[in-house]
This record gives structure tokens, sequence and C-alpha cells, in this order.
């Protein structure tokens, strides 16, 4: 405490003058003035947390001496209240004054009197309050009988037996159905809502009294009648629409309480009516807006909190009016937060669009929360609302703003909305497939990365390269990082094995060595996989399932019914059940973090592979139908060199690959004869598919093409290019896409065996490359044909 | 109910503290104020609702100090909160005005309000007239220093030019002076996009009134006729055609203050009252409907033809309300491209008539440019001319990057919704009874942006 020190001599000090101001003889008037000021300082040390509580004896002879002057007696009776607890038996010395006061002329005295007497909380002078509080509930005044009210609750709190007994209880019960004054029988509320058994009086008639004289009532107050009344369960619709047309105006109060506590009757007294209850919500949007739109930013965020509720409910009413939503330059973040919160609750596909175009701007905000907030709110509208056009092109846009932040969100949104929709992914991953790992410093965004190359490395040819930076880093990610760099390694090499090979070995080797246990097993367990089985490593790691329907993360149904239930409460502001924070002591719910933050570490789930692919290419073969090529004539051939067969199963050497780097790319070993192609083989496209979809992928890699090649490529239409392969007995199924990317689907038959080769060529114009899968009834006509075909892309 | 409450200084010293409920430790203050100071890492607005520990704090922030209740209990979020704006209302009426120092000169008459406003932890009486009868510690107005009045911006939250305490009106001497201040208060909200349409808009009113009557007669106060009250159904963003059908002054929405008979509101649009003491909101209303903007914004950018490393940016802005009205004050806030490295401005304009003065600051940290003016009179327009030195050289993309343009004034006596007060009676049989009335207009900026 500042002045510690000092306050001890101040204290000393203070002392003296009031020892001589209790002695002084001067003029009445000089010495009332004397002590005011002198109370005034020990208030105002009392007030900046100096205890003042060794004066005790010395105030109060000090003070009572003058206790006619009733501004001196208020400052005697608020440091008695102060300090009464750490004097108790002291206090019990002022009783005398304070029940005599009691019994004053004035009623302002008496309910001074009565109010501090009260307030003491000494537990062992509540046999002296009893008296006075009984007196005063019958007290003519209404001003003493609000407090005496009140001091019923006080002394209850302390000591509930010493009221049972003195039968006051049944005394305020009896003034809130007959007390003429409205604050007494607020009160008398007050104390019955605290005692419990408020429940039990609540009756049509006992509503229906409250409801004919709620207007007498203070503000306050009314929201207290209008708490209870929520609780009442009509015994009709009819009911229903009297108790809602008498409170119908209490909605165009300016008073954000009153309204809320309006709405709240209105929507728990309508929860059976599904009809009426969307009536009120259409009736109750306007108000609200208006309550939002006061430049009170604390009252409007308390309302924008439960708007956010509702919307949550039903959406639909509010979409047509989501500018009301917008942000305003100059407001507090916490508003601003909670309107993106509401605009993503009420984004459907009328109104998407233009929320996304709004939010896009907050993006290019200085304030870089703000900014944040923006691309998450356009991320989980894309989730919700992704067959609007447009949404993800702005989130795929916000990648080329540049900042690294935004990056790093941007990320975050398209992985979990590649998670939730396999098909988009395509569309995604090109954009993603040009940001380097380095620009990525935040875990959570790293993180994503790793897995949206791990599980889409298909597509991205630089995959492989783009991951191995993170590995030879691996010690320094951080644990998040690692654990997601594992999987997306594997998943990898399934995919694109001679390349992935030496990243699969360094990562294993340096998971294999963490120190974190989760990290160390799961690597020594992918190992050990791997030696055992690799096809039943492949259906673990990369197991089959559809898109994510929900996150688990989100808030279900269930929870927001039960904060829906506390309305009008701080759970809606803390989106959380009451008993999440009211009793948990040393648990911080300020932002009901553990409700809806999600584990820290959110574990990378896996999205099925094979069926995404399926759908995938279903998809491009309707788009490349128009693109069917005639089948070209030729003679077969070709000269060809055997690739080495996939490393399967010598994944005994893989850790100690290490050392020794695998080849990346197949050897050109001298030898094996040309693979004679048959010319003119005829496959119909629905053959095509289905052959396509049943094989798995026996060969895969990427050329690098030269700039002649990709200018060949995409000259006429392809169809040089298709021509071309199709003299080598190489036909064309289709050929589609937009630049930057095209694609295409070649078949061709081994001459002696009739075994087919499908192949599936991607040509990435930016990268300068062609990623190829090859599919064939056999591996080695596929190793065959891929290096023929590589070689032949090479030198287009 | 309410545990504690508190009033915090700016830097966290507690200037008033009383505790209803005795069950919140002590140190909360503290606990608190480290809350709000390093929300978010700092520099962030703590929400006005947060727990730590299983104590709630709800606070409100006004006058520069922290207005702040803590409590145990599920409350209701809005009671609370406008019970602590209701206690800076009171504050202000008992005080004249609400800042550190007002409450620190007046710590006791606080305390004695504050013992009849809640009493544990429940409110009791909060209106100013009725607390009256329970005061009796004098106030100490204090005198606002002149640089703070000197703003025009300040009096954008009301009638707050007049400082002085409602206990004013119980005075017998000849130093009591009967009035009533009536200020129709208009925040637009306008956002133009890039090609000059309004994307959104929004008129945020309220008739302010700050009353010093003694006996509290009953007033009533006419509106236009011709005022249409409801919801528009269609919220398609009209690109750029001003003005409702015919004359009528349409409102999506308002609310009334508790004191506010509405009996004669359906048919005559009078609103018939018995004032409080003090200062209240005695309606407050929103509207959606298309009005006429009263500033607009124009930017152009050109390369500069002397150096291909420079271009040359051209703001102009119109005033486009009447010319008898004038915009006391008006600041045009004007973000630069990253290219941007260094720029110099000069007026289009040069001597302008008038005592208009305008100024530039170029605030390289914020990266902005800001333009000021010390008034602007209706139907004026006037245009700098920025010379930018950039980075890479000139290219198209460059305009996208002037803005958001964010614009600030205050335009007295002129009302954007042109929603207006026809009389404002006091009904008082005493025929020689004749109170200051005031009615003044006011509309101000609220969020005005011109993206680019």
């Amino acid at each position: 405490m500042p002045g510690e020190g000092k306050s001890r001599g101040e204290l000393g000090e203070i002392k003296t003058q009031l020892a001589a101001l209790t002695g002084s003889s001067g003029s009445k008037g000089d010495a009332v003035a004397a002590k005011k000021d002198l109370f005034k300082k020990i208030i105002n040390y009392m007030t900046i947390g100096i205890d003042m509580s060794s004066l005790f004896v010395q105030v109060m002879t000090c003070g009572v001496s003058n206790s006619e002057d009733i501004v001196l007696k208020k400052m005697l009776y608020l440091y008695l209240s102060t300090y009464a607890q750490s004097n108790p038996d002291l206090t019990l010395l002022t009783i005398n004054l304070l029940t005599k006061d009691c019994k004053d002329q004035d009623p302002t005295i008496r309910g001074l009197a009565l109010r501090s007497l009260c307030s003491l909380r000494v537990p062992n002078l509540v046999e002296y309050i009893v008296s006075p509080i009984s007196q005063g509930l019958r007290d003519g005044h209404p001003y003493m009988r609000r407090t005496a009210v009140m001091g019923v609750l006080k002394v209850y709190k302390q000591d509930s037996s010493a009221v049972k007994i003195s039968g006051m209880l049944d005394t305020v019960r009896e003034m809130t159905l007959k007390d003429a004054d409205a604050q007494v029988v607020a009160n008398c509320l007050s104390v019955l809502q605290q005692v419990g058994v408020v429940q039990s009086m609540i009756s049509r008639v006992f509503v229906y009294a409250m409801l004919n004289r709620l207007k007498e009532f203070s503000e306050w107050a009314q929201c207290q009648v209008l708490d209870v009344i929520s609780t009442y369960r009509p015994s009709g619709e009819q009911e229903v629409y009297d108790i809602m047309n008498v409170l119908d105006d209490r909605l165009s109060h300016s008073n954000s309480a009153v309204v809320m506590a309006t709405v709240k009757v209105f929507l728990h007294l309508t929860l059976s009516m599904p009809a009426t209850h969307q009536q009120v919500l259409e009736r109750i949007k306007d108000p609200l807006i208006t309550l939002v739109s006061r430049d009170h930013y604390e009252t409007a965020y308390a309302v924008l909190a439960h708007f956010h509720l509702i919307a949550q409910r039903a959406p639909i009413i509010f979409s047509q009016i989501y500018t009301s939503f917008y942000c305003r330059m100059n407001e507090p973040s916490y508003i601003k937060q909670l309107k993106l919160e509401i605009l993503t609750a009420i984004a459907d596909e009328t109104n998407a669009y233009e929320i996304a175009t709004e939010l896009t701007e907050y993006v290019n905000d200085i304030d870089e929360q703000l900014a944040r907030e923006a691309v998450r709110a356009v991320g989980t509208i894309a989730l919700e609302v992704q067959d609007v056009a447009g949404i993800v092109e702005r989130l795929l846009g916000f990648l080329e703003i540049g900042k690294d932040f935004i990056t790093a969100e941007t990320i975050i949104q398209i992985k979990d909305l590649v998670r939730r929709y396999p098909d988009i992914a395509e569309a995604c991953i090109s954009s993603v497939a040009s940001i380097s790992p380095s620009d990525i410093e935040e875990p959570e965004a790293k993180a994503a990365f790793v897995w949206i190359l791990g599980e889409h490395g298909q597509g991205i040819q630089d995959a492989p390269y783009l991951l191995e930076p993170v590995a030879a880093n691996f010690a320094a990610e951080e644990v998040r990082v690692r654990l997601a760099l594992l999987p997306a390694v594997a998943k990898l090499f399934f995919k694109r094995p001679p390349e992935s090979h030496r990243l699969l070995g360094i990562t294993l080797a340096a998971a294999a060595a963490d120190t974190n246990q989760d990290v160390h097993d799961r690597a020594l367990l992918y190992y050990r996989l791997l030696q055992r089985d690799p096809e039943l490593a492949k259906r673990i790691i990369q197991p089959a399932s559809a898109g994510i329907a929900n996150f688990s993360e989100e808030q279900s149904a269930e929870l927001r019914d039960r904060i829906f239930d506390e309305f009008n409460s701080l759970a809606v502001c803390y989106k959380a059940p009451s008993s999440s924070f009211a009793q948990a002591a040393n648990e911080e719910g300020g932002e009901g973090e553990d409700l809806v933050g999600g584990s820290p570490a959110r574990p990378v789930k896996m999205v099925d592979e094979g069926s995404s692919l399926l759908s995938e290419h279903e998809q491009e073969e309707a788009a490349a139908a128009e693109h069917l090529q005639q089948n070209g004539t030729s003679t077969p051939t070709t000269t060809a060199t055997a690739a080495p067969a996939m490393d399967f199963l010598g994944m005994g050497d893989l850790l100690g690959g290490l050392s020794a780097p695998a080849p990346a790319a197949p050897a050109v070993p001298a030898g094996p004869p040309p693979l004679a192609l048959r010319s003119q083989p005829a496959l119909g496209p629905p053959e095509f598919q289905q052959k396509w979809s049943t094989l798995q992928p026996s060969a895969r890699f990427t050329q690098q093409l030269s700039a002649s090649g990709l200018g060949l490529i995409e000259a006429n239409g392809h169809k040089d290019f298709c021509t071309r392969l199709g003299l080598a007995n190489i036909m064309t199924m289709a050929s589609g896409g937009a630049p930057p990317t095209y694609r295409f689907y070649f078949h061709a038959q081994r001459a002696e065996r009739d075994t087919r080769i499908l192949v599936e060529t991607i040509v990435s114009k930016p990268a300068g490359s062609a990623s190829v899968t090859i599919k064939a009834d056999d591996q080695d006509t596929a190793d065959h044909f891929a290096s023929q075909f590589k070689e032949r892309l090479a030198n287009l | 109910m309410i545990s504690q409450f508190f009033i915090l200084s700016p830097r966290g010293d507690t200037i008033i503290t009383r505790d209803y409920l005795g069950n919140v430790p002590k140190g909360s203050s503290e606990v608190f104020f480290r809350k709000v100071k390093f929300w978010d890492g700092g520099g962030h607005d703590a929400p006005p609702v947060f727990n730590v520990d299983g104590v709630n704090y709800l606070h409100v922030k006004d006058g520069g100090v922290l207005l702040v209740a803590t409590t145990r209990d599920n409350v209701s979020p809005s009671l609370v909160l406008e019970l602590l704006k209701r206690i800076g209302g009171i504050i202000k009426d008992y005080c004249g005005l609400l800042s550190e120092e007002a409450v620190r000169k007046n710590f006791v008459l606080l305390y004695e309000l504050l013992d009849e406003v809640i009493d544990y932890g429940y409110p009791q009486s909060s209106s100013s007239e009725a607390l009256k009868e329970l005061i009796r510690n004098e106030p100490t107005i204090l005198k606002p220093s002149k640089s703070k009045l000197g703003s025009p911006f300040q009096i954008g939250k009301g009638p707050t030019g007049v400082i002085k305490s409602v206990l004013d009106t119980t005075r017998t001497d000849s130093g009591r002076r009967d009035e009533i201040f009536v200020d129709i208060v208009e925040k637009i909200s306008c956002t133009f996009n890039a090609s000059g349409y309004i994307q959104a808009s929004q008129i945020d009113g309220a008739i302010q009134v700050k009353s010093y009557l003694a006996g509290n007669p009953a007033i009533s106060l006419a509106l236009n006729d011709n005022l249409a009250i409801g919801r528009r159904e269609s919220v398609t963003p009209d690109y750029g055609g001003y003005g409702s059908p015919s004359d009528v002054v349409m409102l999506d929405d308002c609310n009334f203050h508790e004191s506010v008979s509405l009996t004669r509101f359906e048919t005559e649009r009078t609103l018939e009252l018995i004032p409080p003491d003090g200062e209240f909101a005695l309606m407050n209303y929103r509207s959606t409907y298309d009005f006429k903007p009263p500033f607009r914004v124009y930017t152009t950018v050109e390369e500069d033809r002397d150096s291909s490393i420079k271009a040359v940016i051209f703001i102009k802005v119109r005033a486009d309300f009447g010319s008898d009205k004038v915009a006391s004050g008006l600041e045009v806030v004007i973000p630069m491209p990253k290219d941007v490295q260094r720029l110099s401005c000069e007026y289009e304009n040069k001597d302008i008539k008038g005592g208009i003065t305008q100024s530039w600051d170029w605030q390289e940290k914020a990266h902005r440019l800001v333009w000021k003016f010390n008034k602007v009179p209706g139907g004026t327009e006037h245009t700098l001319k920025v010379r930018a030195t950039l980075e890479d050289g000139f290219n198209a993309a460059l305009k996208r990057g002037v803005g958001p343009i964010n614009l600030q004034f205050t335009i007295p006596m002129f009302c954007a919704s042109r929603l207006n007060v026809r009389y404002l009676q006091i009904q008082k049989a005493d025929k020689n009874y004749s109170p200051y009335r005031w009615v003044r207009y006011v509309t101000m900026s609220n969020s005005y942006v011109v993206r680019s």
C-alpha cells in the first residue's frame, strides 16, 4: 500500500485531533465543521485502503457528541458499518445509539439507523436487531419499511434461524401482496427470492397483481418482477397473450435491463408455442437493435451477446437485417468481435456473399485482432454455406495480402474447409502450394499447412520438398507441428513413395528421438507398423472416412438450450451455463474458454483419401467429357527403361536411410527392352473410369518441363501435345483444366500382354512441372511405362 | 446481487468503494484493474463483463473513470450495467459532471448517494429528484477547464454545456435559474464503397433532456406531424437515391424514457411527461432510411508528370448541406498506401473566405494523413493536393491503398433525419413562470467511412 509508513504517522495525528475535538469547548458550529473535515479525511483514507479500524473508540466518542448533525452522523455510520466486524466488542457500545435513532421522528434518520444497524455483520448482535426490524416492518413511512425488509434479508444471511423463529418471513410474504409502496414490494420479492420461497407464491393471482401495478415499480424493480414472472407457467395460450399484451410497451423502454427482462418473459412463455415464438422473435428484433445502436457500448454488449444466442437458434429471423451488425470505425473490440460472431451465425444463402464482402474489408483493417477474427468468420461462413459462389475464393484471396498473420489464419481456415469438403481441396491446394513454410511462423497454422500437404500431397508437386525443411528443423518445432508432421509425411509416403522415402526417414528418426512422449510413441508406432505390414499401416494411418460433418469444438445445441434457459444472465455473455462459472473458484470463466476454445492440441483428423479421389475424378470426367478426344493411330515404337520397384518392403533401412540417401527418383539402369504398346487400343470412358477407381496407383512422379515443352502442351488447345503422344500409341482419354493447371488422362495397352495402362497428368504452369500418376494391371508394366513416359515429358 | 461497488481512476486508484455483501475478497479492485489493463496482452478493450476466480466483474467507462460492480451471482448483465450507467448519471446530475476530480471532490456526497441507491446489493431509489430529499451534503461544482469545452467534438454527448447540480432547483434565493435543455442529437454512420455508393447507413438519434425545473412541472413536446415509425421491409442498399417518398420523416424504431406518456403520441405525435431532474434520454430512435449524406469525398490518383516515383493524389471534400449551416470542425483521416514513403500537400483553394482555416499532418508512424478544418460552411468544396513519393514507382493499384478514409464532424442546427420539435410546452398554472427553454439540434459523425 503506498504511504504505509507515512500513514502510521497520519494515524497518530488523526487520533490526537479526534481527542482534541471531542473535548473542545469552542462554539458548536465550529466544532461540527472541524469534525466533518476530520471525518472526511478518515473516510478518504478508508477508501484508498488504509486500515482505520484502530481509531474506532476515538471516532465513536468524537462523533456521538454531535450526532444531531446528519451529515456527520452519516459519516459516523459509514465508518461504523465498515469497521464493526473488526471491533465486535466495541460495536456493542454503539447499539444503544442506533436503536435510539431507529425511533427518531424523522423517517430518513430512522431508516439510516436501521440500515446501519443491519449492516454491522457482527454475529452476536443479531438479538438486538430483530426487534427494531420487526417494528420497522410496521412503520408508517415506506422508507423505513423498505429498509426493514432489506434488514430481514441481512439478518437471514447471518442467522437464518433467527429470522424463521421471529416470524418475520410471514410478515414479508404478506407485505408482498399488500404493501402500498412498490419499492417495499420489490424488496420483499428480493427477500423471498433469496430465501427460496418465491416459487411457492407464484400463481395466476400473484402474477396478475404484480402486472397490474408494474408501472409503479422503479425500472430496477420492474426487472425483478419480470424475472419472477418469467418462471410462471400460464394455464393456457390466452393467458400468454394477455400477459404479452400488458407487457408489450415495456419493449420500447429506454432501459435495456427492462427490455431484456421483458424479452425473457416473452421467450419463455412461448416456448411451447412455436408459431407465437417466431412472432415474438420478429417483434423483439427492432427494439433490440435500437438498444444496440445507442452509444453506450457496455449495455450494447450485453444486448449483443443475447442477440448472438437468439441468432444461433433462429438465424433466419435476422438474415435480412445483417447490415445492422456491420462494424463501425470507433467501436471497441469486444463489440466488433460479437458482431462478427453474429454475422457468422446469420449468414445463409441469401446474404453470405454480401457479408463475406464486408468481412473482407475488415481483413485489411489495421487492427490485427479484428483482421484475424474476420478471416475466421469468412472461414466459418465458407464452412456453413459452402455452395455460395465466391466465398471460398475470398478466403483464398487472403493468402495474397502478404501479411504473415493473415496467411496463418487463412491456412487454418482452409484446413478446416478441406476437412469438411474434400471435393474443393483441389481448388484450395494450388493456392496453398505457393506458400513457403518459412513464411508461416504460428504453430497452429504450420500444423494446418503440414496437414494439407500430407493429405493432399498428390496435388502439390513440391509437397515433399516443402515438408523437408520442417522435418530438418524437427526439434525446434512446437509439439503440435511435430505431431502433425508425422502422419503428414506418412500419408505423403503412401502417395509418392520414391520422393518421400528420405523425408519419412528423417522424420521418423527425429520423432523417435523426441523427448515428448506423444511424439516419440507415435513415431515408434508408425515405424513398427510400416515395418510389419505397409498395407496395414496405410489403412491405419490413412483410414477411409468421409468429410467431417461437424467439428467437435462447435457448441452443441443442447448446450445452447441450457444457456437459453438462463436468458438475461451472465451465462449468455460467457457462452457457458452458470454451473461452469458460478461455483468454480480458481477457474477463469471470462471467455468460457474451456467450452468453446477446443483442446489446445487439436488432433489432426484424417479424411479419406480414396473416396475423395473418386468423387474428384467423377467430377473431372464429367467436365472433361466435352474434351474427349478421338483415338490417334500410330505404330508403337517406344523405348523404355525399367524403374526400380517401389520399396514397400524395404522398410528395414528407413531409419538408416538418414545417412545413406535413398534414391528419390528412379535410377536408370540400362538393359531392359523397350515397352511395346499396342496401336489403337480400344477403351471407352466408362471403362476407363471404372478401371481408374478400382486400380491402386502403381507409380507416381513429377517431371520438370522445359519452357518449350510447356508451350507445346498449351498450344492449339492441347491438340499438338495429344497428337504427339498419340504417335507413341499413348491415347488421350480426356484433357481439360484452365490455366494455370491442366489435367490429362491417357491410356495405353501393352502389346504382348494386353495390360492396360492408365495415366493422369497434372501440369502446373507456375511450377513448370507435370505430376503423373500411373495405374496399371501389373507393377512391372507400370514401372516400365513410367520411366518411358518421364523421358518423353522431359524431351518435349 | 451486487457484492461491491467501486470507482477507479484511470490509473487504477480506488476513489470510491463500498462493500455490500462481504463475500468477495478485499483485493478485488486490484484484480480487476490488472485484468482490464492487460486484456489480451494490453491495448484491447476488456469486455464489460468478465469472471476471475469465480467473481464476476461488470464495469462501465464514463468520464474517464471506471464504475465497477462485483458479484458472485449469475445476475442480469443488462441490469447491473444499466445501474452502473445510472450511477454515473446521478453523479453528473449532482456534481455537474463526472470526472476523477469531481468524484474526489465530492466523495462524501457520493457515499451518501450510494447508500440510498443500493442497499445490500439491491438497487433502491435511483431517480435524482427522489434522492434529493435524502441528501444533506452540498456538492462541490467544478468549473470545467477551457480546453475541454473548446473542442468541437465535446458537445457530442448532448447538453453538457451546462454544468450544474440538480440540487440547484431546491434553492430559494435569486441564484436559482429554472431552465430546460432539449437537444436532438443525431449520430450518423455511413459507409461508401469505392465507387461512391452508399453501402450501409444509419442514423442513431436521441432527444436528450437536461431539466432544472423547480417543482417538476409537466411538459409536452410535440414532434413532426409527418413522423412515421416502422421498419422498412427490404434492406437492399439503395444506390445513390436519396429521400423517402414524399415528406414523411421515417424512423425504424424508437424507445422512450420511463417517465414518458404516449397517450397523445399515436394521434398527435406529442410526448407528455413530468421530467425528472437532471439529464436523461427522453427518446432514442434509429433510422436506416436514406438521407442525404452531409459530406462527399472524391479521391483521384495520378502519375506525376515530372517524376516516375511520385504520384499526385487529390482528395476533394464537398459539404452537401445548406449554406446556412456550418460544420464546426471536420477531420479527414486518410490512410496512405504502403508504397508511399513521404508526402507533401498543398491546398487547391488557398484563400478561402469566412475565417476557415485548414491544416494537414502526415502521421508517419500510423501511415496516414490527417486533414483538419476549424469549420466548413455548407455548399463549399475543398481539395487537398498530395504529392507522394513512392517506393516502387506508380502503379494503377495505388488508389486502392488510399483509404478507407474516415471523417469526423459536427454540424450544429442540422438534423439528418429531419425530425424536429414543433413546440415545447411547460404546464404550470403560474402565468409568471417562464423558465428558459432551449431546443437545439446537432448532427455528428459516428462512423463515416469512404472505402477505396
